[in-house]
């Protein structure tokens, strides 16, 4: 039986309270907006990344169901203006759909294709992020976590400058468990 | 978009006047957020060819009542979704271009939980997450029997005739009363609910008279806006398990085995045989496996097999009850299924751990998930369609299906991905069609393949139980016999309760008479 694999999908769900310091500077930025980090639990990536972010991340095991009601109920009451996410496609589905319901719009979608030990990166939508995201990961392709992390101040306001990004492959690190795995924001109005 | 032969003048007076009966908030209109939620975000085409024109969401019958006079008005045809979450089938979109989504789920109470006669009653808006935690915050001792994805609507699901996995795994046979708005705003109770201070309402299913229940599922003729469904007691016990088979042939042995188990009740649930890939794709995605284009080779499915520990076949049932009863139906169920070479049994304590019989257990013990999202990362961004043929519960029946659908599949470039779920006569296969939405060339395919399968099913004598938007007059067309004097006469009481054509036109192939040519 394949445990390794097992165990990465039994990682309990809860919310990841970290301390400020062990994000990228994210406190302020991420009360002032109102932001939530949404990452899997399933892979190393996802994981590092949840590190970034620090405290504002909500994990989604392989059942979503509380994370989701937990999103919905933020989305309802207005606790929430963006939602950030580096995840399974099925899973932002998920976030999407009930995000949508009010009045969230997507923002951003960057698509990161793994395949034979290697990521390609497809960046779409919020102008500087883009840019900022997609210089950082050619500059420093396995660093592509630590620069998607450090980048998310930039969504502080909305960039209706559209901006699209396909860049070259880059070595993946830490990452056993998936093919595919897409970053997304979704911003209120 | 504009509904069909609305002009924009009339269509602008129509949401003007539903913002004034209803509220601005509850009219969504297209350059409105909240529209995108509106449409098929599953489909196989364009998001366009089934998108709406705006969307009202009322929070009463006396504001459904309102939306149908100026529907009828404005001749603005309505397309009617409780929760809209059913993505494999269309999600909340309608099946023509520039109807008005009338969307219910802010109609969201749960009128009545009886927990002496195990019932309930509730809106159109009630998911299977709400049912349940309503359940577990009152400590009853009532199990719901939920659809695969807990977003579901209890109502809606019933009314589409879908199905769970525990006993009460056929829900429209669970239903037990029903309230429906016609066309012309007439509220009707149906059955025992008409009678003065109705007693028996949600306890007897037939009234006097006609028992007209049925012709409101997986149809136009009115809006159903609240539903009795009875609740399952909560058994003393409860044992889910799973028997894996290596060969895909084995479908022969285990579903002749199953039906005499089934029929007498030693298999009290809706059990269900999962396909290889299906069972593996909560957990692994087919790129950890095959890097190439196309049908994953025997070579991989096998190492799937061996990784996961699974089967060609993966046949997921439970007992319930007190122990010595569970005990004494496992020996016969452990006994029949053991004359299968290789079958290998599994308890809960055995698969600890296992994503997929978890989610499996769960919905068993009629506890509601989102587990089953997580299969459509077998394809990075999938998205599927669901094919659904009923098959007899025989050994020659389910095999003859699964090689047909299986090879059919296959010819196409997809995998097998599908699971057999046994009622109390039949099967329903449902084979799931996941495509990646990204890729054109394999939107086309997939369509392509539906449209092989709906006539290869049609040759082969088998019907459908549901469809997707896009396959409902097609599928419609195969129930043809004596000169479509079935569809004939669902057009006659169409035409008799909603003359003017406003309520989800075209849903499971029923037009309103003015677009029957079309």
């Amino acid at each position: 039986m394949a445990a390794t694999r097992r165990a990465f999908l039994q990682s309990s769900l809860i919310v990841m309270s970290l301390p400020l310091s062990a994000g990228p500077k994210l406190g302020s930025f991420g009360e002032e907006r109102r932001l939530r980090v949404v990452t899997d639990t399933v892979c190393d990536d996802t994981r590092r990344f949840a590190t970034m972010c620090g405290r504002h991340v909500e994990a989604i095991d392989v059942d979503p169901s509380r994370c989701l009601s937990s999103l919905e109920d933020d989305f309802r009451t207005h606790r929430i203006d963006l939602v950030f996410g580096l995840s399974f496609d099925s899973n932002r589905f998920l976030v999407e759909q009930i995000a949508l319901q009010y009045a969230f719009r997507r923002d951003y979608l960057g698509i990161h294709d793994f395949r034979s030990g290697r990521f390609s990166h497809r960046l779409e939508g919020h102008g500087r992020f883009v840019d900022a995201l997609g210089d950082a990961v050619e500059t420093n392709p396995a660093s592509w976590i630590e620069a998607m992390a450090a980048s998310l101040s930039l969504l502080s306001s909305p960039d209706s400058t559209e901006k699209a990004q396909l860049t070259g492959v880059a070595p993946a690190q830490g990452t056993g468990s998936t093919a595919y795995l897409v970053s997304w924001s979704l911003r209120r109005g | 978009m504009l509904p069909e032969g609305v002009v924009q003048a009339d269509f602008d007076n129509a949401i003007g006047e539903l913002r004034d009966a209803l509220s601005p908030n509850a009219v969504i209109v297209q350059d409105d957020a909240r529209y995108t939620s509106y449409t098929d975000a599953y489909t196989p085409r364009q998001l366009e060819d089934n998108a709406p024109s705006a969307a009202v969401a009322p929070l009463d019958i006396e504001q459904i009542q309102r939306v149908l006079a100026i529907a009828r008005k404005w001749k603005i045809p309505l397309w009617t979704v409780s929760t809209g979450r059913n993505f494999g089938y269309g999600g909340p979109a309608p099946r023509k271009a520039g109807c008005i989504v009338l969307d219910l789920k802010r109609m969201n109470r749960i009128i009545e939980v009886n927990e002496k006669h195990a019932y309930a009653v509730v809106e159109p808006g009630v998911t299977y997450q709400d049912l349940y935690r309503y359940l577990q915050a009152r400590d009853l001792k009532l199990w719901s029997d939920p659809s695969a994805p807990a977003w579901g609507g209890v109502l809606g699901n019933l009314a589409d005739r879908g199905v769970g996995y525990t006993p009460y795994g056929e829900h429209f046979t669970a239903q037990c009363g029903m309230q429906v708005v016609l066309a012309d705003g007439t509220v009707v109770d149906t059955a025992m609910g008409t009678v003065p201070q109705a007693r028996s309402k949600h306890l007897y299913k037939y009234g006097h008279g006609p028992w007209v229940d049925g012709i409101f599922t997986q149809s136009n003729f009115g809006i159903i806006t609240q539903i009795g469904i009875w609740l399952m007691p909560e058994p003393p016990g409860y044992r889910p398990y799973l028997i894996t088979f290596p060969e895909e042939d084995d479908i022969h042995p285990i579903t002749e085995i199953t039906r005499p188990l089934k029929i007498n009740m030693l298999i009290p649930n809706a059990a269900t045989t999962v396909g290889l890939i299906w069972e593996a794709a909560v957990k692994v995605t087919k790129a950890q496996y095959f890097d190439g284009q196309g049908v994953m080779p025997e070579s991989a499915r096998r190492k799937i097999a061996q990784d996961l520990e699974i089967g060609s076949w993966n046949f997921y049932g439970a007992l319930y009850g007190p122990e010595p009863i569970m005990d004494n139906n496992w020996k016969v169920i452990e006994e029949s299924f053991r004359q299968v070479k290789g079958a290998r049994f599994y308890s809960a304590a055995d698969r600890a751990g296992d994503a997929a019989f978890d989610y499996r257990a769960k919905l068993m013990r009629g506890i509601p998930n989102m587990t089953e999202f997580g299969l459509l990362n077998w394809l990075g961004p999938g998205s599927h369609i669901d094919f659904s043929p009923i098959s007899p519960v025989t050994g020659d029946g389910a095999l003859r299906q699964f090689h047909v659908m299986r090879d059919l599949c296959h010819r196409f470039g997809f995998d097998y991905i599908g699971e057999f779920l046994v009622g109390w006569r039949d099967m329903h296969h449902v084979l799931m069609l996941v495509f990646d939405r990204t890729d054109e060339d394999h939107k086309r395919q997939v369509r392509e393949l539906f449209t092989a399968l709906v006539a290869e099913a049609a040759r082969e004598g088998y019907g459908e139980y549901r469809t997707h938007l896009d396959y409902m007059d097609a599928i419609a067309a195969t129930y043809d016999w004596n000169d479509r004097a079935l569809y004939r006469a669902h057009e006659a009481i169409k035409d008799a309760l909603d003359p003017d054509g406003i309520l989800s036109p075209g849903k499971q192939g029923i037009w309103p008479g003015r677009s029957r040519s079309t």
